[in-house]
């Protein structure tokens, strides 16, 4: 009950004093705002892009050919090292030259024909595998690792344009996380200037609760509550952002795809409220770290 | 009785160099009323400081109510405080707030229920004459009400101790009278231990309680029944 009362009255003097200081109250709620609408960004470009990658990594396939005339040694040795490689998904398809020629014969008459009339197929068709990757990020780099193995002829896959623009976005997206932590810290710094207004402004009251015996949560506590309030407050307008900003975008997009079947956007619900609590969360731990830096340093008990 | 003040060697050296206090010994017992007097620069203050520990000695121990003031860790200051009720010369009252406000203010720092802070206010406010000025706020009231006030924000937490340190220094003589009128009263019905560090001779000579004179950071005279003495100081 004592503590709940103390809470309270945190919660009141908190109050009092974001209104007291109103302008600068203001002006930390405004750049928590700006801060988060970039954190906002951030986030639904990460995700996002986390998403075409899973989305694509199950499409794009490594198309893999062992050199004409490999020994089943040499096969076994490969598919060893194929699976040391982290990035591969397992489940790769493997086609032995004779495979590929009871495919050939298989296709139609006059391949058949064709296919029939050839015995040494170990010269004439290569092991092939058809390998996907866990991340398509990395693709090109799993690529190179595969072209390294000394068995292997070549290794390709389909469309250089997708992991390029995928590579774009997750740039993006770590350029903007960039800028984030950036405002982040500017932000806290100006928490902590509002709060060393605050703690000054009532510099007489806190000196007056230290004779009568308050102790010292019951000192601090307002202020971390007005940090909290402050993160709380600044995180309002970037969720109203998000929510419809997000809302309105993928309505505009076709069925929630844009340009090809891969670039496939996350559907608003309830990612929207996912990206929203994180938001929330991000301006509160702000806010609350500025609040605590200023105690920190300008209320010592 | 037993004591409730216990110093013993006490020294106290500020940053700057001054030396406040000397080898000081000094015990006071439950239910006392002791003058602290001495002139300008004397040390008096010091002594209240340490007594409340704003101020830690350099050397020696003070024992407050059992408790080794000398040694408590700054988390632990408040435990000491809620004990005590602090009078200052300037009243120290948060002008925003009414006289009954001001008063329960000290019972809200420390989270006590609304229903016996209401109670408890009142009665303080009772108990120093401020009953029908509840509503008021601070610079309404004279010097001597103000201090009246900050008397009943220092005993509405029922304190052992009773410290002041130069109460009735902004007061004029009748008003000054007054208000040791009243702490004496505190000091009799509730056997309320009282130190109050003065210059105030009239005041010091009118009530005959226990004089302690300090000069230069050591005790000089220690009377019973004491008189303002001009000479010790």
């Amino acid at each position: 009950m004592k503590l709940f009362r103390m809470i309270k009255n945190g919660i009141r003097d908190a109050f009092k004093s974001v209104i007291r200081n109103f302008s600068l109250s203001l002006a930390s709620i405004s750049c928590i705002s700006i801060t988060l609408i970039v954190v906002a960004l951030a986030l639904l470009v990460a995700f996002n892009v986390e998403n075409f990658s899973n989305k694509v990594g199950d499409n794009v396939t490594v198309v893999t050919y062992l050199k004409l005339g490999a020994t089943e040694e040499e096969v076994k040795e490969f598919e060893e090292e194929l699976n040391k490689i982290d990035n591969i998904q397992e489940g790769w398809v493997k086609q032995s030259p004779e495979d590929r020629k009871n495919q050939l014969i298989e296709e139609n008459d006059f391949l058949s024909s064709v296919g029939n009339l050839i015995d040494n197929e170990n010269e004439v068709f290569h092991y092939r595998y058809d390998i996907n990757v866990k991340d398509i990020k990395k693709i090109n780099d799993t690529k190179n690792e595969l072209t390294s193995i000394k068995i292997v002829d070549s290794a390709e896959y389909g469309d250089e344009t997708i992991s390029r623009m995928i590579n774009l976005f997750d740039f993006a997206g770590k350029l903007s996380i960039v800028v984030a932590v950036v405002l982040m810290v500017v932000t806290s710094f100006l928490i902590i200037n509002t709060i060393k207004l605050t703690i000054f402004s009532r510099k007489r009251e806190i000196s007056i609760m230290r004779v009568v015996g308050a102790s010292n949560i019951t000192i601090k506590q307002p202020f971390i509550i007005e940090g909290f309030i402050i993160g709380l407050l600044g995180s309002i307008l970037p969720v109203i952002a998000v929510i419809f900003g997000y809302k309105e975008f993928y309505s505009r997009l076709d069925n929630g795809h844009f340009m090809t079947f891969w670039l496939e956007f996350i559907e608003p619900e309830p990612f929207i409220y996912l990206v929203s609590l994180i938001i929330i969360a991000t301006g509160v731990l702000v806010g609350m770290f500025g609040s605590s830096r200023a105690v920190r340093k300008y209320l010592k008990v | 009785m037993a004591e409730l003040i216990t110093l013993n060697k006490v020294n106290k050296k500020y940053k700057n160099g001054v030396t406040a206090i000397h080898e000081l010994d000094l015990k006071i017992k439950k239910g006392e009323f002791v003058f602290i007097i001495g002139g300008s620069g004397s040390g008096k203050s010091t002594l209240i400081k340490m007594l409340y520990r704003e101020e830690k000695p350099t050397k020696g121990e003070i024992f407050v109510g059992g408790v080794n003031v000398a040694r408590l860790r700054n988390s632990k200051v408040y435990k000491l405080r809620r004990k005590l009720g602090i009078v200052f010369q300037d009243y120290r009252l948060l002008p925003k707030l009414t006289v009954y406000e001001n008063v329960a203010f000290a019972m809200e720092a420390i989270g006590a229920k609304s229903s016996e802070i209401r109670v408890k206010t009142l009665k303080a406010l009772e108990l120093v004459g401020l009953k029908g000025k509840i509503r008021n706020y601070p610079d309404e009231l004279s010097g001597g009400e103000q201090q009246r006030v900050a008397i009943a924000r220092a005993i509405v937490n029922d304190p052992k101790l009773i410290l002041c340190d130069e109460p009735t220094g902004n007061l004029d003589p009748k008003m000054s009278l007054e208000i040791v009128k009243v702490l004496e009263q505190i000091n009799k019905t509730t056997g309320t231990t009282l130190v109050m560090a003065t210059h105030d001779e009239k005041i010091v000579n009118k009530f005959k309680k226990r004089v302690i004179v300090i000069k230069e950071g050591r005790i000089v005279k220690d009377y019973e029944e004491g008189k303002y003495d001009n000479e010790a100081i």
